[in-house]
């Protein structure tokens, strides 16, 4: 009896264990399951390698002529912000890997003899002799960026004249009042603008410049992660981060399927002194026009004040976070790529509580300096089989070409490199 | 014997229910999951997790879990008042005192139940007080 009565007591713990266990942790069990690395999708002919796995939040990275691969990370690993990855042995992976720079940040480059990497605040330069970086001829060459956390990834570029290109984000959604605030109106003139919303351009070898020594290059942006120099146009071309949230300040204007949709995440093409809206106007795809956005007074179709405001070149789907954006200048690949442009699509959030968009690489084709057709998914499969910022598996952030034209992919989720070759079928 | 066995499985039918029962109100629970779809929902994402970097996770959070009249002062002031997570996570959170009394009891209600085990009632009056004191 007493032997019957233990059992009894025991399968009703072990029930009661179950009955009372969460469903959500179950599930996020689930959610803990990673992708391989390796597993991503490319068009056919390419191939992928993974260079190095688990370095930490990878965001932009540039390859130097001998192959070494130079990731900007935006936590620091090890006391590291900077890592240098060499494949020794030639076997496409990543067997010596060392560091330095102890700030994170998001943007890296590589021009004329220097590496160029920029925290949230500044931007670096590092003299590269033979192929190595020595750690002590960091030199800060500006100094000073507005960084209140919102949109503070200070991207870089380089011309072929001796300027640097800098982002800097606006620390806002759309310059309300007060920051994503229901029904907050728009600051007008925006102050935001003064200092942030734009692109900067400074020179790239001259010392702890601040804004007074550069030049505002390009106006009403709300924030860009992706920019690269064209040499083949001779232009500055970028990818926005469009804004988010339009039925929630505005439920009476819009719907959640108009949030999920608008504005476009928008491709400029940038000449010296462009606007391009941002706080006033957003680009709707629909509409293929700039519209007043509603803190200023628009009902989702009026174009006041937007008549002078430059549209953008290309409009990819809303809020899939373009990160990165390469210009792929290689032989490697076929035809077709040459001077084309790769997308990185970090991956949405603002969709929810719809399927998320991004989490892939595109190619989008070029002629003569213009979008020359629609783009195609190039890169997929990095969430794996949960498509949120949260549950992805990875998250491409940064693009870079390799000296003999292989094109690399980070990810700041997993911390993975890969490398993307292609071998035309005989 | 038999009855003896009877006892125990009532007992423990008892205890499980007892144990597994939500002391919350599935009407307050349904009107705070309203609440936050339409205003959290886009940031802290259906369940809970945040975006990283970005915003933070709501599950088992200490501000989801700690006392409530924080929770309450955080939604009335917002973040930037309140210095949260400010290494953490890019996003402020705007103040969301437009929200009703009975609305914020009701959504507090039920994020402290869905994304922490906290077991408990947020009620109008509380945010009330808080409310009060802000002002």
């Amino acid at each position: 009896m007493k032997k019957n009565l233990s059992f009894l007591v025991a399968s009703l713990s072990i029930v009661l264990f179950y009955s009372c266990k969460s469903k959500d942790a179950a599930k996020d069990e689930k959610e803990e399951v990673k992708t391989e690395a390796s597993a991503i999708t490319l068009p056919e002919g390419f191939s992928s390698l993974v260079v190095a796995d688990d370095l930490g939040a990878a965001r932009h990275i540039a390859v130097n002529s001998n192959g070494d691969i130079y990731v900007k990370l935006e936590k620091l690993n090890d006391g590291r912000g900077i890592l240098r990855l060499r494949d020794t042995n030639n076997d496409g992976t990543a067997d010596d890997i060392s560091g330095f720079g102890n700030y994170e940040g998001t943007g890296i480059a590589i021009k004329n003899g220097y590496l160029y990497a920029s925290s949230d605040d500044n931007v670096y330069r590092y003299k590269m002799d033979n192929n190595e970086v020595s750690a002590n001829t960091e030199e800060m060459i500006v100094e000073g960026l507005i960084n209140k956390r919102e949109h503070s990834s200070k991207s870089i570029t380089l011309d072929n004249e001796g300027f640097i290109y800098v982002n800097i984000g606006a620390p806002s959604n759309a310059c309300q009042e007060k920051n994503r605030e229901k029904g907050s109106p728009g600051m007008n003139p925006c102050p935001i603008l003064d200092s942030a919303g734009g692109i900067w351009q400074f020179k790239a070898d001259k010392a702890k410049q601040h804004y007074g020594d550069g030049l505002r290059y390009a106006t009403g942006i709300r924030n860009i992660v992706g920019l690269d120099w064209n040499s083949s146009a001779n232009d500055l071309y970028a990818v926005q981060h469009g804004r988010d949230d339009l039925d929630k300040m505005f439920p009476d204007l819009y719907t959640e399927e108009q949030r999920v949709n608008l504005p476009a995440e928008e491709m400029f093409r940038m000449k010296k002194g462009a606007d391009f809206g941002w706080p006033y106007c957003y680009y709707d795809p629909f509409q293929k026009a700039k519209v007043q956005g509603p803190e200023y007074g628009g009902d989702g179709k009026k174009t006041t004040g937007c008549e002078n405001k430059q549209n953008p070149i290309y409009a990819f789907p809303a809020h899939s976070a373009p990160n990165a954006l390469l210009f792929y200048t290689g032989t490697q690949f076929p035809e077709k790529y040459r001077n084309g442009a790769f997308i990185a699509f970090h991956g949405s959030w603002n969709r929810a509580p719809r399927e998320q968009e991004g989490f892939n690489v595109v190619f989008l084709p070029f002629k003569d300096g213009m979008p020359s057709g629609d783009y195609e998914i190039f890169a997929n499969g990095f969430a794996g089989a949960t498509k949120t910022p949260d549950g992805a598996a990875h998250r491409p952030c940064g693009l870079a070409q390799g000296p003999d034209g292989s094109l690399y992919i980070s990810d700041d989720k997993g911390g993975t490199i890969w490398k993307v070759t292609y071998k035309a079928a005989k | 014997m038999r009855r003896v066995g009877l006892v125990v499985v009532t007992i423990a039918a008892i205890v499980v229910v007892v144990s597994c029962k939500n002391s919350v109100s599935a009407s307050k629970m349904e009107a705070g999951k309203k609440v936050y779809a339409v205003n959290c929902l886009g940031c802290h994402m259906d369940n809970g997790k945040g975006v990283p970097r970005m915003n933070p996770s709501l599950v088992n959070s200490p501000y989801v879990m700690g006392h409530p009249n924080s929770l309450i002062e955080l939604v009335l002031r917002g973040s930037e008042f309140f210095g949260t997570n400010k290494r953490s996570y890019n996003n402020q959170m705007a103040s969301f005192h437009a929200l009703s009394d009975t609305e914020i009891a009701d959504l507090l209600t039920y994020i402290r139940n869905t994304y922490a085990k906290t077991g408990d009632e947020i009620d109008a009056e509380d945010v009330k007080n808080i409310r009060a004191k802000l002002n």
